[in-house]
């Protein structure tokens, strides 16, 4: 048998000295009076004694008995009808207990919480163990109470008492692993026990390896999944559709995941700056929904809210509510990146930067102001707040401007690089390699060969799915028919590359333009010259080159999602310069300053959460971010026994059982101890009367 | 001739009424002087009473020549001549006769209503001109003043009861026993006790001593109300006043129990007086004292 809530136990032990204690402690002075026929007194009280000691000591055994079962019912204990394993002491023990602490493990089913359950079984484990133990709380970082298995169960068990589900997802690899290791390390002729208490969520345990644990090592999966999967809704995210510019109406649009077999009407609470609103939805079964509402945006900066959802019970509270940082900028800034100094109608960078801005000498509020700038004058300070550099026709560029193009794309800005010439191969070269590994683009540029002449290719293959074709609808081939390209680079695909990044191939088989990740920002690139083709003058290249500027900036809003639990490295926007002033709020969130080659990069290896990371210098906001619940939390489905002890094992023999649930057969022990309770106290009645008191 | 002060146990204007009244024994008793108590000796003087056959020794002068010389036979006449009363008055002075009740005033103990009581017999039984005398008992035979009548004696009586001091615990049998060795004669013994005591059986072979020798004893036994019924309340600490010890309770737990050993113990007292020919009464100290000696005096008014 087992206990849900041990704290039910230690306060009927409270329990059963308080009535003692107020006995002692309110009883009432007695008076004292001589009398002269005491000795009948003492004779009455004598009779009486031996007469009701047998009734005293009725009554007293029903009431003790009475309190103990009212604190049995109140931990509510479980019998789960197993018997308890036996261990043999003529040889060493090495038990290793991981307990789930992910998000998932605060779902509430039927009254009680998943995690209540696993203590259970984990202290089932521990408790009456004489032998070698340890616990891994298991999340994103998994930790052990010691680094090798010990006899110190009491610190075992006070660790499991105060364990408690974090925020995180499991990283189930790294707590094998570590697991693994401590039993690596146990003597070779000791049994070696591995005891998962989990949920076994399908996103987390879909691909755990047990081959990594010693091979003489018995495995035990205790699920408190509950029987069938749960329902739960939860926010994923919440982001601004659009760019979010000063004077304009923004899209705030809030994602909704509904993980249960039935569509629901989800009411939100939002609140960002003085703004706060409900807004209304209608989630589809087992999908995502987005809901937008627009805001205007009045000043630039960092923007701090939360969203609720409202009045709805699911299986899963924490991930209901959800604070967010979004940044908001005053007009977006393009630089333009050309060797061209002067404006020559006739050259492709005019047609540029017309398309962009057709009104140079306004400036319309909302709209993106597009400046040039020389390759070689290209430094931090003459790139300042721009959130797209647009490259064409730059020439041969240094290594210091690359290293400064890869430390903007990682800190998210964008790049639009127009690939014309042969010179442009090398840069996008050296570019990959500055980034890294920040940077997975589909397909590298190699300079065509004299006999491999790119002349007046059309497109032969385009996403019209995707921005910016998308914008043609259905007459994309229509609109796109009558364009040649020349000039531009030979592509050839990267290995582990994604296909769909590249937008549009020509004829001759090469990536024409493609949109890829880099660190926080985006690089895009496009391969033609613009002067030799005839793609300037056509009707298209405004609608396609502004869809490309519109993705680019848009995505220049959004930042890589922090989690909690895991490590966060971000790069301070380029204004920062100095660690000196610079705090973190709140504390729990931690993280360290550090001055890079790329600027001032602030750090945390676990940061505490959800919630928003703010960071000020001297009191002023310059940064935030958003810590969130990883969203494969929410998603409550669990793995079948049979898919973890047959596919996933491999080759280890793994035994699973399902911890019994509440609301099972086996656990109406509370409701009998409830029954025999109010039983006793009729017998004490009854017993009352009998001795007639 | 010393003059002594009047006792304060002494209300001379409450027993003006009871003057008249004379305390006689219900038997036979043996008295010094002629007085109107009927006297067990059959002697000269006084009304003839009866004949009984005349042993070897006796005075001639007693013989009834008349039946001789009608009968053959020797016999001798029997006269029921008037005597004095002879009274000794037994005080138990043990610490269970100061128990007054659960007042704070501490006043009306039971040995107060003995030397109210005492005083105020001793003076109507002097206004007789009877004799009587003074045993203060306890744990032992404190004091003891033979009977007398002058009122010398009679003032040194009440001087002795008004300084009765309580102490010790009861030990009635070996008092009684010392005051038998030290009596002559017959009389009356007047016991006045709360029996608060274990050795019962011995306390009352002790008085069958006294009714051997031919005495009247008249038992009076003393309760105060309060030890008829314990106090209210839900927890008292009772000392006992002879070095009992103390005792936690709750009275309203025990008070049934208790009442019935307190009236088991009033019958066994009533009981052995009854079984060794005493006269037995049961005084509540709640009773005025001149009531219970009115009433006592006119059962045994001559």
């Amino acid at each position: 048998m087992s206990v849900l809530h041990i704290w039910a136990i230690f306060a009927g032990i409270a329990a059963l000295g308080l009535p003692l204690a107020i006995h002692f402690f309110t009883r009432p002075k007695p008076v004292r009076l001589p009398l002269s026929t005491i000795r009948f007194v003492q004779q009455a009280v004598q009779q009486r004694r031996a007469r009701h000691r047998l009734r005293d000591w009725v009554i007293l055994m029903l009431r003790t008995l009475a309190i103990a079962l009212l604190a049995l019912t109140f931990s509510r204990p479980l019998f789960d009808g197993r018997a308890a394993s036996v261990v043999d002491d003529s040889v060493d023990h090495h038990r290793i207990v991981l307990v789930d602490v992910s998000q998932s493990m605060a779902e509430i089913d039927h009254g009680v919480v998943a995690m209540d359950r696993a203590k259970v079984v984990a202290a089932r484990e521990l408790a009456g163990f004489n032998k070698h133990a340890n616990l891994i709380l298991a999340g994103a970082q998994p930790k052990a109470v010691f680094d090798t298995p010990s006899r110190n169960l009491k610190a075992l068990r006070e660790a499991l008492a105060s364990a408690r589900p974090q925020p995180e997802r499991i990283n189930v690899d790294a707590a094998l692993e570590l697991a693994s290791q401590m039993l690596s390390r146990s003597d070779e002729e000791a049994k070696l026990e591995l005891v998962i208490v989990s949920d076994f969520q399908r996103t987390n345990w879909a691909s755990a390896k047990f081959e990594t644990l010693p091979e003489n090592c018995e495995i035990r999966l205790e699920s408190v999944a509950p029987e069938a999967d749960s329902a739960n809704f939860g926010i994923v995210d919440v982001r601004f559709g659009d760019r979010a510019t000063v004077g304009g109406l923004s899209q705030l649009e809030i994602e909704i995941r509904n993980f249960s077999s039935e569509p629901r009407k989800i009411s939100c609470a939002v609140e960002l700056d003085d703004a706060a609103f409900v807004v209304d939805s209608f989630c589809p079964a087992r999908d995502r929904t987005v809901v937008s509402h627009p805001i205007e945006i009045r000043t630039a900066g960092w923007k701090i809210g939360s969203v609720q959802i409202l009045d709805h019970q699911d299986a899963l509270r924490e991930d209901d509510h959800f604070a967010f940082a979004l940044e908001t900028v005053a007009n977006d800034e393009i630089k333009l990146v050309t060797r061209t100094r002067s404006v020559s109608e006739h050259n492709s960078d005019y047609f540029i930067e017309r398309a962009i801005s057709p009104f140079a000498d306004e400036r319309v509020v909302g709209e993106p102001t597009i400046s040039r700038l020389l390759p070689n004058r290209l430094d931090p300070q003459s790139v300042g707040n721009s959130q797209l550099l647009i490259f064409d026709q730059p020439g041969k560029l240094e290594n210091e401007q690359i290293e400064l193009m890869a430390s903007l794309l990682r800190r998210g800005r964008n790049i639009l690089y127009f690939a014309s010439e042969l010179i442009d191969a090398n840069n996008l070269k050296l570019l990959y390699q500055a980034v890294g590994s920040d940077l997975q683009a589909p397909v590298e540029f190699v300079p065509g060969t004299e006999s491999s002449v790119r002349r007046n290719l059309k497109i032969a293959t385009v996403q019209q799915s995707r921005r910016p074709f998308s914008v043609f609808g259905e007459t994309v081939e229509a609109s796109l028919s009558s364009l040649q390209f020349s000039g531009g680079l030979e592509s050839r695909p990267l290995a582990g590359a994604i296909e769909e990044e590249v937008l549009a191939r020509l004829s001759d088989g090469s990536a024409l333009v493609f949109i890829s990740r880099a660190g926080a920002g985006n690089l895009c690139v496009f391969n033609a010259d613009l002067n030799r083709s005839n793609f300037v003058q056509h009707p298209t290249f405004v609608p396609v080159l502004n869809e490309l500027v519109d993705v680019m900036l848009q995505s220049s809003g959004r930042r890589q999602p922090a989690y909690c639990g895991e490590p966060i490295t971000r790069l301070l926007p380029t204004d920062i310069d100095q660690t000196d002033g610079l705090t973190i709020q709140p504390d729990d969130v931690g993280g360290s300053f550090r001055r890079s080659g790329q600027g001032v990069v602030w750090s945390a290896s676990s940061p505490g959460g959800p919630g928003v990371a703010e960071i000020r210098q001297s009191d002023a906001l310059v940064y935030a971010a958003t810590i969130q619940i990883p969203p494969e939390e929410s998603d409550l489905r669990y793995l079948d026994g049979e898919i973890l002890t047959d596919r996933l094992a491999g080759q280890r023999k793994v035994d699973f059982h399902r911890v019994q649930q509440p609301h099972a057969t086996l656990d109406h022990g509370w409701v009998w101890c409830a029954v025999i309770v109010v039983m006793l106290m009729i017998g004490e009645v009854v017993c009352l009367n009998f001795f007639r008191v | 001739m010393i003059s002594r002060p009047q006792s304060r146990f002494l209300e001379l204007d409450a027993l003006t009424a009871l003057q008249g009244m004379r305390f006689s024994a219900r038997h036979r008793i043996e008295g010094s002087y002629s007085g109107r108590h009927v006297s067990r000796q059959k002697g000269g003087s006084g009304e003839f009473a009866d004949y009984r056959e005349y042993t070897p020794g006796e005075d001639l002068r007693r013989l009834d020549w008349r039946v001789m010389a009608r009968t053959g036979r020797a016999y001798v006449k029997l006269f029921e001549d008037e005597t004095n009363l002879v009274c000794t008055l037994a005080i138990d002075c043990s610490n269970s006769m100061k128990f007054s009740g659960f007042n704070r005033q501490q006043t009306g103990s039971k040995i107060e209503y003995a030397q109210y009581f005492t005083t105020a017999l001793s003076h109507i039984i002097s206004y007789g001109r009877d004799l009587v005398g003074l045993a203060v008992t306890g744990d032992r035979l404190q004091e003891y003043l033979p009977p007398g009548s002058t009122s010398e004696h009679v003032a040194r009586l009440h001087e002795m009861i008004q300084n009765i001091c309580v102490g010790g615990q009861t030990n009635l049998e070996g008092s009684l026993e010392q005051l038998f060795q030290r009596v002559v004669g017959r009389g009356v013994l007047l016991l006045i006790s709360d029996f608060l005591c274990d050795q019962l059986d011995r306390v009352f072979a002790a008085l069958r001593l006294f009714r051997h020798r031919g005495w009247d004893v008249v038992v009076l036994h003393l309760v105060h109300p309060d030890e008829e019924q314990l106090p209210n309340g839900t927890a008292f600490r009772f000392e006992g006043l002879e070095g009992e010890g103390l005792i936690d309770c709750s009275p309203g737990e025990i008070e049934q129990l208790y009442r019935r050993r307190l009236n088991e113990h009033l019958a066994t007292v009533r009981t052995l007086s009854l079984s060794a020919s005493c006269d037995y009464q049961l005084v509540s100290t709640a009773t005025p004292y001149l009531r219970t000696l009115s009433g006592f005096l006119v059962e045994r008014t001559g």
